[in-house]
């Protein structure tokens, strides 16, 4: 039996969209268009400087051996050295507001997803562009804007997926950048036709699981009213390479988005975080689909990390840090 | 720019110039000239210092009114607060006014700003649904012995021809949220000035002749309800009969005003700039039914209530606007239409500056916008401000009755004209409620 238990949680003045572990610090990128050096719970470094650099919100920070990678909804690619407070380079990435940015596991290449569509597969000690791909639809059925959510990599690095608001994910090979698969997971994209006119939802996180023979798909499911989060928080997952639907589970007991995924590297199970006007934490099986453990978030969660060790988890999100243990109960 | 703080004095002798014994042979007089018709709804006008030709100019101008229901965001519209913690992730762009900057979001309004006239100062002071519709729509709170007559009925009302064979007043608004919020109402003006609500077709229901009736027979049964009509009249002369007449020259002008709601009528060229969005397509034909002469179309577009994902619905829905907006405004431009066609761009309130745990923006009438284009308001005002936050007004406060008065005086109807209901004067703004002047023509 595996539960979380909460350790620590610290309040903090900007929303925290994203986080990642660089040269043994954690880094949250927020609303405030800086990122913030934070200790192991959470709590800021008072010896790092926040960096600047960015004009709008930080949406993604991501770790190579050489920088601290950084995204946000300017378009910019920003490359640090953050111990010394040093932007190395700043790219214009993006068309429109980048959502992600994922360092592939043991190659050097990185990739950026944003609203402009494209997926940009970049050289990860010198920001190169390897790739612009283009796949997603760039409107919704609608006719309106669509948005190119979040992307992961394989354990391999390999492959890369990517997903968008109409609930269509892409399966992409690297370092040739040819697609190899569409799926489709539309039940995370509600179009109310009748009240309000408009949508919300798409999927917001990705995993591949350890084995990379099936892919985790979070978001949420169908919303009755659009004016918010009501939808019950979902993840789907696909078996790769066929790409077929291997799984759905819908919580009874949280309402939101499925904001960020995680298998755990050594223990069969996968961490699911988010949220609607309250934040959850969800360990599910992946095997049989159920929820093993299930808890409140003192915050809407945007991402989540395990620290290397893994037995500990950082939580980022609406103006509050948590720190949780990961507790095997027998 | 023209930010300019309005008079805060809300005195009635100071603001009218009358004592309580002049408003009481005011109301003598008033009554003895119309005969005593107390009771007829809108047929004495009280205080009425406006010269009669100044309403009879009046005939022949329309108001659009685009109703963004539930509230769009005053920060990804029209007052961005780029940098600040309550501003949002998007950015701004310069507009076409110098100094000017509104939302990423709307870069084709940013190349037409020099042809509006923005309010960024309304404190309307009410967060709910659907009596901040009501109040917005009327101008006012009702009283409990007092429902008040919308914006729409009065201009329907007001400017109108007698003999117009279109509607008076067309509501658009095909979602179901929201739409009864609003509660349009003509109230004691009576129901010649209702809305004709178009919410499920473009096209109104029952106005095409039924296809089992020839055009002769149709022309034939006119004649005939005539012949017996005006013989009926001759014996029979009374309000009602007038009336009764009255409401059949009506159905026959609407009838005939049919092709009106045919939008494929209208060239590829013309509905491309409008987009085919409904919106675009109800935008489309709110010009349609201006350039035939409705005094007052309201194109409703909901839902604007972003409680969650506020940034995304945004992104979603405001370009729509921006696009629907600035061919709307071109059109006008190009048909010679805009200076007898008022445009108004308004919701009920605005959204908080706080950014709630889903991303989303909650109801706010403290500090909001509106925008107003074409009939009888400067060209590139700006009028009002919010401080850097956009959590309080800080210049040229305005509320629901001044945006009300401002709309009736710039198409040339007096705010301060009466209406008679029963023994009591009926004003059309309450006293002490002026027009933002410094926006009128």
């Amino acid at each position: 039996m595996f539960t979380f238990q909460l350790e620590n949680q610290t309040e903090h003045q900007t929303i925290l969209f994203c986080l990642a572990a660089h040269d043994g610090h954690w880094f949250a990128g927020g609303s405030d268009a800086r990122i913030h050096g934070l200790d192991s719970s959470g709590k800021p470094l008072s010896s790092l400087q926040a960096l600047g650099g960015h004009q709008s919100y930080v949406t993604g920070v991501a770790s190579s051996e050489s920088f601290l990678w950084s995204v946000g909804y300017d378009g910019l690619l920003n490359a640090w050295k953050p111990h010394d407070n040093t932007l190395h380079t700043s790219h214009q990435a993006h068309q429109k507001w980048v959502r992600d940015i994922q360092v592939a596991p043991h190659q050097p290449w990185m990739a950026t997803v944003g609203d402009d569509m494209k997926v940009m597969i970049w050289d990860a000690l010198t920001a190169r562009l390897i790739h612009s791909l283009e796949g997603h639809a760039k409107q919704s059925p609608q006719g309106f804007s669509s948005m190119l959510y979040t992307c992961a990599f394989s354990p391999d690095g390999t492959l890369l997926a990517t997903a968008d608001r109409i609930g269509e994910i892409l399966l992409w090979e690297l370092p040739s950048g040819k697609l190899l698969q569409k799926m489709s997971a539309p039940a995370m994209y509600t179009w109310d036709e009748v009240q309000r006119l408009r949508s919300i939802g798409g999927i917001r996180s990705l995993a591949f699981s350890t084995d990379q023979q099936t892919l985790a798909v979070g978001g949420m499911g169908h919303v009755q009213n659009v004016d918010g989060l009501g939808g019950k928080a979902r993840v789907e997952w696909f078996d790769l390479p066929s790409g077929e639907p291997s799984g759905l589970f819908e919580s009874d007991s949280h309402k939101g988005l499925v904001e960020s995924l995680q298998y755990h590297p050594s223990e069969p199970y996968l961490i699911a975080g988010g949220g609607s006007g309250k934040g959850f934490l969800m360990l599910l099986d992946p095997l049989t689909h159920e929820a093993i453990h299930e808890t409140e978030s003192p915050m809407y969660v945007h991402q989540i990390a395990l620290n290397q060790d893994t037995n500990s988890l950082l939580a980022v999100g609406h103006h509050r840090t948590a720190e949780w243990s990961l507790l095997k109960n027998n | 720019m023209n930010p300019i703080s309005k008079n805060t004095s809300h005195t009635l002798g100071a603001e009218h110039g009358m004592s309580r014994r002049l408003f009481m042979n005011s109301l003598a007089v008033s009554l003895a000239g119309t005969g005593g018709l107390v009771g007829n709804a809108g047929s004495a006008h009280l205080f009425d210092q406006a010269p009669l030709q100044k309403e009879l100019k009046a005939k022949g101008r329309s108001v659009i009114l685009v109703w963004l229901a539930g509230g769009a965001s005053q920060f990804e519209t029209w007052d961005p607060k780029p940098g600040r913690a309550t501003g949002g992730p998007f950015g701004t762009l310069p507009t076409s006014v110098p100094g000017l900057h509104i939302s990423e979001l709307m870069p084709k309004m940013a190349r037409r700003m020099h042809q509006t006239c923005l309010i960024r100062s309304l404190n309307t002071k009410d967060s709910g649904h659907d009596t901040a519709s009501v109040m917005m729509m009327r101008g006012r709170k009702d009283e409990p012995a007092m429902k008040y007559p919308d914006i729409g009925a009065i201009l329907a009302k007001e400017l109108a021809r007698a003999d117009s064979a279109v509607p008076d007043y067309v509501s658009f608004y095909s979602q179901t949220e929201g739409r009864s919020f609003s509660k349009l109402t003509p109230s004691f003006l009576g129901a010649r000035y209702a809305p004709m609500e178009l919410n499920v077709s473009m096209m109104p229901p029952h106005l095409r002749k039924s296809d089992r009736i020839t055009d002769l027979d149709h022309a034939a049964r006119a004649e005939l309800q005539a012949l017996l009509g005006n013989q009926f009249a001759k014996n029979h002369a009374s309000p009602w009969v007038k009336s009764h007449a009255a409401a059949y020259a009506r159905v026959a002008g609407l009838m005939s005003s049919e092709p009106l709601f045919d939008i494929e009528r209208e060239p590829a060229s013309i509905r491309e700039r409008y987009g085919p969005s409904q919106f675009g397509q109800q935008m489309l034909m709110a010009r349609r039914l201006a350039e035939a002469g409705v005094p007052f179309i309201r194109v409703g577009r909901a839902w604007w209530d972003s409680h969650g994902q506020n940034f995304e619905t945004h992104q979603e829905m405001v370009p729509e606007l921006d696009r629907v907006l600035s061919a709307l405004l071109d059109d006008l431009r190009h048909r010679g239409m805009l200076d007898h066609t008022l445009v108004v761009v308004m919701g009920e309130f605005g959204r908080t500056p706080a950014i709630n745990s889903q991303l989303g923006r909650d109801h706010f009438s403290r500090a909001w916008s509106a925008l107003m284009a074409g009939c009888g308001v400067q060209e590139g005002a700006v009028f009002g401000a919010t401080d850097p936050d956009g959590k309080e007004v800080i210049e040229g406060e305005v509320g629901a009755g001044e945006l009300f008065a401002t709309m009736l005086q710039a198409v040339g109807i007096p705010h301060t004209k009466h209406y008679q209901f029963g023994q009591r004067p009926i004003p059309l703004v309450n006293y002490g409620i002026e027009p933002i002047r410094q926006i009128l023509t």
